[in-house]
């Protein structure tokens, strides 16, 4: 079978071409009458079997060559690419990316001004109406947005309704997912249409970041035997900068009691990434970013960002400065500020704008476990750890608790509930906690509060860390006894930051305060992941471990999430001067304090996701909207608290309860990596389409114009031979020893044997 | 190349000489052009007069005894009293005392005449090959005839081979009637088409050369039979002058040779080729046939030519061979070559080695 039976056809009617010269060859010429006849014949009967085998065997070649090249030209389709195609019935699936590098707009040309999604949805309605349902045509329509779906799944011949849902594709805001879109076909290919020629039609411009990491998508075996047409991608490069992310390095906002805070809480920053691709990215350059902030009360500029590019820079990650003062909402201002980082407009709009949602708190509850005194602080000399621990966390006094409200709680009479209402809790002496009072804290921190453990100061053995560790589902394990740091060993130093830095507002001071930190006496804290480990001896012992929330904590039952888990940390020293000075150095204040704020927004990280991927919602979300009010309600898992499906539109969806109150807001990102305009080459598309399952030689090009099922005369092989190729290349081969026997037959270079003039 | 003529064995015109069993009969038309204007006329197209000036110096000698009616420059089996003494031989009664040898009388006292050698006269007969083959030739007419006449009498328009064969019998006519011997002319093909009288008239070579212009050029080659026929009408020996182009088996070339042998007379073999003949360098492929009815065969000529020539050059070398070792001349001709410097040539080359010879 063929794929070309047409060109065959001709091919076949073409062989008779050399025999028909080689008749008319003969009849042609005048007879030369010649005296020396004898001669002439005595030589031809020495020469005519030889003559005659070289006659007929070029005739043959000749005739072979241009079958060979007839059955190269016409596609051989080997196995079961043909099957059924008696009819020449086709079910042609149409894969059409509106992922989100789609949205580039056409450089130049015509088509200049419209997005790659429209072109490629002009070549597939052109490839749509050369089908005929009155054949038996059938077409099915795959987005390959990410997830990709199929649209009209399976195969109609309704075209008229393929045509429709094509011109309703939009961009989506996530990565092309190419092998998702094939791996639907197999699904769609079942019952009367696998007696149909398959033909899998991908369009898509192909630019560099539609493929990724550039790896292979993987085998559909599905497809194999199927004609694979690939739109040939982009040529000309255009200039794009894209949002990768923004990210508050504060996902709560303490804003303070009273308007005597405003200074301090009305800043807050964020961390803004973007990345650059196609012309342009081999100069300098200069990109703007605007900050404006969406509340309950409108919109509002809060800062500008200017990002400047060096030569051949695609990444650059900013700080951007927010003034959340100017919202109105300095002192005393609680709820949920939604912060939108847009750029200027360049080719693809769909990567300009990302979100990060703060949460404005007046106050953080942080309870001190340990001992309660009635009365007056009291002298230095007599601080206990919770003294010292309150006194960070309010260092200018009881007066002064504006943004962090302390309550010391008693140590052994931590119960059920007892936490209620606090944000974080500091153990100051962990080994009066009972195990109903760690059994607390574990609840306490699954549903996203902040613990930092202490060790006791008591002497002796600390009999409390398995119980600790037990409730909090620690991913550490501490030792029950002191060790003693040696001489000078006991210096404290910080570790390098890791990507998520805790500690990143006192970052720049961080070693020098260490410095003069010493820790005598600690337990020894073992992590499995050295990124948890903040500040350490100068022998390595960890001081200060952490671990970092964000996880979904399921019930008992596991039939729903019950929360998000907190951060926890482990001081690995007492708060007390017979362990440590850290109490009495200038590290203490900041790094509690840090440790209380950062852990606030710890259950809230993952409230930010990109586009193409499930969210988690916020604890007790139930569904999530928009928060411009466009598109549907979004439901949730309850077993996982995560979205049913994936989420393929940028923006901001706020969570809300069983009872439509508002729990939280998470906030999609546009997939800017994957929005990336460099152009791509046809052996990257190749080399990943190569093992989809089709057949190798069908793996073709499509030109734009012509583009149809059996318009593939424009293909363009790729790399892997396939049959047609092969019988070409001996085809070609077969035309060499064409010239050499022509060459011999012709006698041209015999030497001459007779008289020279 | 291409003779471009219409069929093998044309009539060239109705002017007739000698007569055979196979002469061609004499149409009107062709009355109307012998009327017009005699071949003799046109001898000039074939014998211009430079060549006649090259030769006018050359002899043609004969290479053994040859019997002539007159005395001439050639030795003559007849001794008699002529100039050159001979020998000697008893007196008897009756005969001239004028050839008494006095001076030998008076010695031996005894009668002693002398006898001289006689020189006779030279009977050259021309015998011009008028095959199909002779037909062929791939000069133009106007370039070989230097007359500027572009076609022949016939209205060819290539110099064949037979062209050149009469032009050479009228140039060995016109140096043997210089000399003032006999000169006669045989056309032969498969057999004797045509005879000329043996003449010493000095514009015998016109009629030569009008007997062959006017000659069809057909059949094919016997040489046996030709010879036979010719020897059946010489009585003297002769010196016979073979044109042809020797396109026969090289066996019956050497059984007629040897008849002319046998018979004592003298020959010379000039092959008459065609250059291309020789060289066969076509280029595209083509039917070939031939002109003497061997039929036709489609071939690429440059797939034969090694074998070819190789055959033509066998046959050339063998007739060569042939003509030699029967103590005869040989001597190749080319159409496209001038006539004179070639005869003069040869010519000067047999005169000097017959000189040598016992017999010079």
């Amino acid at each position: 079978m063929f794929l070309h039976p047409i060109l065959l056809g001709v091919g076949a009617a073409c062989v008779a071409v050399p025999i028909l010269i080689h008749f008319l060859m003969r009849r042609r010429r005048k007879p030369v009458r010649w005296a020396a006849m004898r001669f002439v014949m005595e030589a031809y009967r020495q020469q005519r079997r030889r003559l005659r085998l070289e006659q007929w065997l070029l005739l043959a070649v000749r005739c072979v060559l241009i079958a060979l090249i007839a059955v190269g030209v016409a596609r051989p389709m080997f196995g079961g690419g043909a099957a059924g195609g008696e009819r020449g019935s086709r079910e042609v699936y149409l894969l059409v990316d509106n992922g989100i590098a789609s949205a580039t707009a056409v450089p130049g040309g015509d088509g200049a001004g419209a997005s790659e999604l429209a072109v490629s949805v002009e070549r597939a309605v052109a490839q749509l109406r050369g089908l005929d349902p009155a054949r038996g045509d059938r077409a099915a329509l795959i987005s390959l947005g990410g997830p990709a779906r199929g649209v009209v799944l399976p195969a109609t011949a309704d075209m008229a309704l393929v045509e429709r849902r094509l011109r309703e594709l939009a961009s989506v805001d996530s990565k092309t997912d190419l092998a998702g879109g094939l791996g639907l076909v197999p699904e769609a290919d079942a019952g009367e249409g696998a007696a149909a020629r398959r033909v899998v039609a991908v369009y898509s411009a192909f630019r560099d970041g539609t493929l990724g990491g550039g790896a292979s998508v993987g085998a559909s075996p599905a497809l194999g035997g199927a004609d694979l047409v690939v739109s040939p991608p982009a040529e000309s490069g255009v200039g794009n900068v894209g949002l990768v992310g923004v990210e508050a390095l504060r996902p709560v906002v303490v804003t303070g009691a009273g308007g005597g805070g405003a200074g301090a809480a009305g800043a807050s920053q964020v961390r803004v990434r973007l990345v650059r691709s196609g012309e342009g990215v081999d100069r300098e350059g200069r990109t703007l970013a605007r900050v404006t902030a969406a509340t309950e009360t409108g919109l509002r500029e809060v800062g500008v960002v200017s990002v400047a590019w060096a030569e051949g820079q695609e990444v650059a990650e900013v700080l951007a400065d927010v003034d959340l003062s100017a919202l109105g909402s300095g002192g005393g201002a609680s709820g949920r500020v939604v912060l939108r980082v847009e750029l200027e407009p360049d080719a693809n709009e769909r990567d300009n704008a990302a979100w990060a949602v703060i949460e404005l708190r007046e106050r953080l509850r942080v309870a001190v476990v340990g001992t309660r005194r009635f009365g007056a602080r009291p002298r230095i000399s007599s601080f206990v750890a919770s003294d010292w621990l309150v006194l960070a966390l309010e260092p200018g006094g009881e007066g002064q608790r504006e943004q962090i409200e302390v309550e010391v709680l008693d140590a052994a009479r931590i119960g059920s509930g007892a936490l209620a209402g606090f944000d974080a809790v500091i153990v100051a002496e962990p080994g009066r906690v009972g195990i109903e009072g760690w059994t607390a804290m574990g609840v306490f921190a699954a549903r996203g509060g902040t613990v930092l453990l202490t060790s006791s100061a008591t002497p002796g053995a600390q009999l409390w860390t398995e119980d600790a560790a037990r409730a909090l589902e620690l991913p550490w394990s501490i030792a029950r006894e002191p060790v003693e740091s040696g001489e000078g060993e006991g210096v404290l130093r910080a570790r390098p930051a890791g990507e998520d830095d805790l500690l990143w507002y006192v970052r720049g001071e961080l070693e020098e305060l260490s410095r003069s930190v010493s820790v005598s006496r600690l337990l020894d804290v073992r992590a499995e992941d050295e990124g948890d480990v903040l500040l350490e001896t100068a022998e390595g012992r960890p001081v200060l471990v952490v671990s970092r929330g964000g996880g979904v904590v399921s019930g008992d039952a596991g039939e729903s999430a019950i929360g998000r888990r907190g951060l926890v940390a482990m001081l690995a020293t007492a708060v007390d001067l017979a362990w440590t000075d850290l109490p009495a150095r200038p590290l203490m204040v900041p790094m509690v304090q840090e440790l209380v704020r950062s852990g606030a927004g710890a259950d809230a990280r993952g409230g930010s996701v990109v586009a193409g991927a499930r969210a988690s919602a916020p604890v007790g979300a139930v569904e999530l909207s928009r928060l411009d009010g466009r598109g549907g309600i979004v439901s949730i898992e309850a077993a996982t608290g995560r979205t049913r499906g994936a989420l393929q539109t940028a923006g901001v969806l706020v969570a809300t309860d069983i009872e439509g109150a508002g729990v939280g807001a998470v906030a999609v990102q546009p997939d800017a990596m994957a929005a990336r305009v460099g152009p791509t080459s046809r052996e990257r598309v190749v080399s990943a389409l190569v093992g989809t399952g089709a057949a190798d030689d069908a793996l073709s090009w499509s030109d734009g114009e012509r583009a149809s099922v059996e318009g593939a005369a424009a293909r363009v092989r790729s790399d892997v031979p396939g049959p047609g190729l092969m019988i070409l290349l001996g085809a070609l081969g077969l035309a060499c020893v064409e010239l050499w026997l022509a060459r011999v037959a012709s006698h041209a270079a015999a030497p001459a044997g007779g008289v020279a003039a | 190349m291409d003779p471009g003529r219409s069929g093998a064995g044309g009539w060239r015109g109705g002017y007739i000489v000698g007569v055979s069993d196979g002469s061609p009969e004499t149409t009107s038309a062709d009355a109307k052009v012998s009327a017009a204007r005699l071949p003799e006329e046109d001898a000039s197209l074939y014998l211009h007069p430079q060549t006649l000036a090259r030769l006018k110096t050359f002899e043609l000698r004969a290479k053994m005894i040859v019997e002539g009616v007159m005395s001439g420059q050639h030795r003559s089996p007849y001794h008699g009293f002529s100039v050159e003494f001979a020998q000697h031989r008893q007196y008897v009664p009756g005969d001239d005392i004028r050839h008494l040898d006095w001076k030998v009388y008076g010695r031996s006292d005894k009668l002693q005449l002398k006898q001289y050698q006689q020189e006779t006269n030279l009977d050259l007969l021309v015998m011009v090959d008028a095959s199909g083959s002779m037909d062929f030739g791939s000069r133009s007419f106007a370039e070989a005839s230097g007359q500027g006449r572009t076609k022949s009498l016939d209205e060819r328009d290539y110099w064949s081979k037979f062209d050149h064969a009469t032009a050479l019998a009228a140039a060995l006519s016109y140096i043997t009637l210089r000399q003032r011997d006999r000169v006669g002319l045989v056309v032969f093909a498969d057999e004797v088409k045509a005879m000329l009288a043996r003449t010493g008239s000095m514009g015998a070579w016109r009629q030569v050369v009008g007997a062959l212009s006017t000659q069809p050029v057909s059949a094919e080659t016997n040489f046996g039979r030709a010879i036979e026929q010719v020897l059946a009408k010489v009585n003297n020996r002769c010196l016979i002058a073979m044109v042809s182009d020797f396109f026969t088996d090289v066996d019956q070339i050497r059984a007629a040779m040897a008849q002319v042998k046998h018979r004592g007379h003298d020959l010379i073999a000039f092959q008459v080729l065609d250059r291309a003949e020789r060289s066969f360098d076509f280029a595209d492929a083509a039917p070939f046939e031939g002109l003497e009815g061997e039929g036709r065969v489609r071939i690429d000529p440059r797939s034969i030519r090694a074998a070819y020539c190789r055959a033509i050059e066998a046959h050339i070398d063998a007739v060569e061979k042939v003509t030699r070792g029967l103590g005869f001349d040989y001597h190749l001709v080319d159409t496209h070559k001038w006539l004179g410097p070639s005869i003069a040539a040869f010519v000067a080359r047999r005169n000097a080695q017959i000189k040598r010879s016992k017999y010079g």
